[in-house]
This record gives C-alpha cells, structure tokens and sequence, in this order.
C-alpha cells in the first residue's frame, strides 16, 4: 500500500487512516441522501477511489470536508438522473438499517429520520451536514461554494419544513 | 426541534448497521488498481509513438553522419536473439576469467526495477541456469556466504552454452556460470531455488519458464514454489503489502488451493508480487488481472480477492 500512502502524502492521513475515520461517515450521509443503499455503497467507493487517483492536496482537518463534498455532489447528480424514476415509480420507503441490538427503539427514530429524507436535496444536505456531520454554517458554506447568508437561510428554511412535516404526522397519528 | 439536536444519536442507532467495512475497502483498491491499469494502457501508445518517432529521428541523424561509411553488402550480417541468446561482450567475459576473479552479480545499472527481484543481462537476455529441463533465472540480489543453509550440491554446471542449446533438457547449463560451478538447493525451500557458490558470496536463481518449458510431469505451482511456512512478506504492486507470516501463509494455501495452469510461457508485465522469505531471500511472481507468471503461467482470481480483502498496509 505504499504507493496510496505515497498518494496522501499532502495530507497528514494515509489511505488507511482517513477510511478507518470516515469511511462509515461517508456511507451513511450517502444512503441518508440517497435512501439506496446499493447507490450509497457505490457512491462511497467512488469517493475513496478518486480519493487515491486524483491525490487531491488536502490540508490537515479538511479531509472529512472534502469527503463529503465530492460523496454529495455525486449523490446530487444521482438523485437528479434518477428523477424521471422517481416520479414515474415513486420513491422506494426509506428503510432504516439500525445495528442489531437497536431494533428495539427503531420506531421513535423513524419519523425524524424519514422527515430528513423527505426534505427537498438542498435543505437535506444542510440538514446532514449540519445536524447529522457537525459542521458550522462556515464550513457548509465553504464545502458547498455558496454564501453564508445562503446557508443560514436554508437551514432555517429546512428546519421550518421539518417542523410542519413532523406536526403533519403527529396529526395524522 | 429538539429532535435535530439528537440526529446523530439518531442516526446511530438507525444506521448503525450500516458499515463501511474490509470489503468495502477490498473493492476500492481493486477499484483503483483498473482504473490505474486502464492509464497504462491507455498512455502505452503514446510512449510507444514517442519511440517510434525519437529513433526514426536517431536513425535519419545516424544514416546522415554516415554516409560515407555505408556497410559493404558483402560483409556478414548477425542477427539479433531472444531471451537465453547469446550473452554480450561482458558476459562471455566471465569464461575468460580465473574462476577466483569472477563476480557472479549482475551490475546494478543491468538489473531492471521493472523486472522486480529478478535479474537482466543488459541486452535484455537473463542470466540463467537449466538442470535437466528444470530452469532458474538469478535474482539480482545475491547473499554473502554463510548466511544460507545449503543441502549437498545436486548438480555441477557441465556446458556454458547459449541458445538454443541453453533450452537443453538433458544437460546441466548455464550462460552465466562457467563450467564445474556446483549446484546448490537451499535446505528446506525444495526446488523454488537453485544457489551456487562464487568467490563474492552465493548467486540465487529461481525456478521460471524458459523457451516454452516450465513444470515436469504432474508439478503443480506449489511444486515449483515450496516456500510454505517461510514467507514473512507479500509486497504486490500496486496494491499493498501484508507483513503477518501466518496471513501470508494462508494466502499461500489459496493460491496453490486455486491455481490452474495457463501455459508454460510467461507474461509480460511490470506487476509483481514479491515474497520475503524468513532467511531473507525475495522470490517473486509477474501477475497480470489473474495470472501469475513463475514456473509456468497459472490463473488464480482467488488469490488477488483474498490479498486484497487481507488489509494490506
């Protein structure tokens, strides 16, 4: 594996160490946006195999940043080309994949969970970047080549949706 | 909304199945390793051209500088041989020697990183030694005396020769050891190495094809490569290294399990996958997608899944 160490050398993680730290990450955000969990796996692949082809010059702290940057912009341009599907089949359930010793307490975390997925793609990828991943309105901003202003609003925004979307099913319950 | 406060506990517990694991991580590298192949390929032409054009350059440069010295079209022409063919001037050197005065090893400046551990005449041939039909290419790497268990000699080199009489499968041959050199295997590895004495140390050859020749009989890979329990490193290019001896030795079982013989060529290919051994001896296959090239070229798919889903560093 030399020669992938080699290929990070810009970066203060090896190959090894940034797929031990961010790999699941990656994948999670991925299957939350996309609710497919094979795109999702396939999406994640890419990611780390243009990772080590395109040995892009990351500065210590910004690789996780950049992960999710490309792993997103790749998740955009499947849910855009897998529009007419969509519409025409209509969206597959999102099914939650909880760890084995979690099934127990899945309902009470579905209706938050579903309510994130249902959110148009730019408010849910705020919403993962910012609630689910941790990151500030300022790396958001800077991950997503947009304004700040534009991020704030959109947050706020998105959380107003999931707010009615989450009264409508208590409502409906 | 309190509930977006607790979105990663939430997703936790809702995801938590859901793990980028060793396979995953088995399918990028593999991955990579295409794509990365695919730019070789892809730039081969290029280089190629690039040749083609730079010794049509040297050679329209040469023809111009001589033109007053054109060959006489009577004088004899030579022509020019594979692989095994006549070693160069420096080579046949070595029958001129005191045999006290001959350094066996092959000049680093001869011995070619692309070629792995093995070593190269610098005409391209490679210095080599048959034993009845049994063939040994050196390694570029030979070992000071003393540092290796040596069995009872086997054989004694009985002609220098070069092709084709360097294919012979009844003699015991060498274009590069002179006559009388003893014969060596190498105490525990079997017929994987072939070691014979010289003033400077012990030179080491591998067994590999030779002119369409690889195994005998009903060999298998493993008969050919009897290093099972002494392998300490798996280095294979372009993909990573596995330093456990016990992983080592488990891939070993795969490759011999799975293994099934191709042709007794060999193949061309910069890809190599390189064996430590615990007396610190390297021994090393060519792979190319799914083959591996030693002694006879031998399909294994087997063998790169489970190298790849091994972790290598």
């Amino acid at each position: 594996m030399t020669q992938y160490a080699d290929a990070l050398e810009n970066s203060a993680l090896s190959f090894g160490e940034m797929y031990e730290r961010y790999a699941t990450d990656v994948l999670r955000v991925c299957y939350f946006y996309l609710g497919n969990r094979e795109q999702a796996e396939d999406v994640c692949q890419d990611v780390f195999v243009r990772l080590l082809t395109t040995r892009p010059s990351l500065q210590e702290g910004s690789e996780k940043a950049w992960l999710l940057k490309v792993a997103l912009n790749r998740c955009k341009d499947l849910w855009r080309s897998s529009w007419l599907k969509r519409v025409v089949l209509g969206s597959p359930a999102f099914e939650l994949v909880p760890a084995p010793d979690e099934i127990g307490e899945m309902e009470e975390n579905t209706a938050i969970m579903q309510a994130v997925h249902s959110l148009p793609p730019d408010f849910r990828e705020i919403i993962l970047l910012h609630y689910y991943q941790g990151f500030g309105i300022a790396e958001i901003a800077k991950m997503l080549e947009l304004p700040e202003g534009t991020i704030s609003s959109r947050l706020s925004r998105a959380r107003k949706r999931l707010e009615n979307t989450m009264k409508g099913e208590d409502m409906h319950a | 909304m309190r509930d977006l406060q607790r979105l990663p506990e939430i997703a936790e517990r809702s995801l938590g199945g859901l793990r980028a694991d060793a396979n995953m991580k088995a399918q990028i590298l593999w991955k990579t390793s295409q794509i990365e192949q695919e730019q070789i390929s892809y730039h081969h032409p290029k280089r190629a051209l690039a040749f083609v054009c730079a010794c049509l350059v040297l050679f329209a440069a040469v023809g111009i500088l001589s033109q007053g010295s054109i060959r006489d079209p009577s004088s004899p022409l030579f022509s020019t041989q594979a692989a095994g063919s006549p070693a160069g001037a420096g080579n046949r050197a070595l029958l001129d020697l005191d045999k006290t005065k001959i350094s066996i090893g092959v000049s680093a400046s001869s011995s070619s990183s692309q070629l792995g551990v093995w070593a190269r005449f610098s005409d391209g041939s490679f210095p080599l030694v048959g034993i009845q039909g049994r063939f040994y290419r050196q390694l570029a790497k030979g070992l000071s005396f003393g540092s290796l268990k040596l069995d009872n000699p086997v054989a004694k080199v009985e002609t220098f020769t070069q092709a084709p009489s360097l294919s012979s499968t009844d003699q015991i041959v060498s274009n590069i050891l002179p006559v009388g050199t003893l014969l060596y295997r190498i105490a525990g590895l079997g017929d994987t190495l072939i070691a014979a004495e010289v003033d400077d140390g012990i030179a080491l050859f591998q067994r590999v094809s030779f002119s369409g020749k690889a195994i005998r009989g009903s060999e298998t890979l493993q008969d050919t490569l009897e290093i099972t329990g002494h392998v300490t490193r798996m280095r294979l290019s372009g993909v990573g290294t596995i330093a456990d001896p016990a992983t080592c030795d488990a891939l070993l079982e795969i490759l011999f399990a799975n293994a099934a013989l191709e042709s007794n060529g060999t193949i061309h290919t910069d890809n190599t996958l390189i064996m430590t051994l615990d007396n610190g001896i390297e021994v090393q296959l060519l792979y190319s997608q799914e083959s591996f090239a030693g002694c006879g070229v031998w399909s294994c798919p087997e063998f790169i899944e489970a190298f790849m889903a091994s972790n290598p560093s």
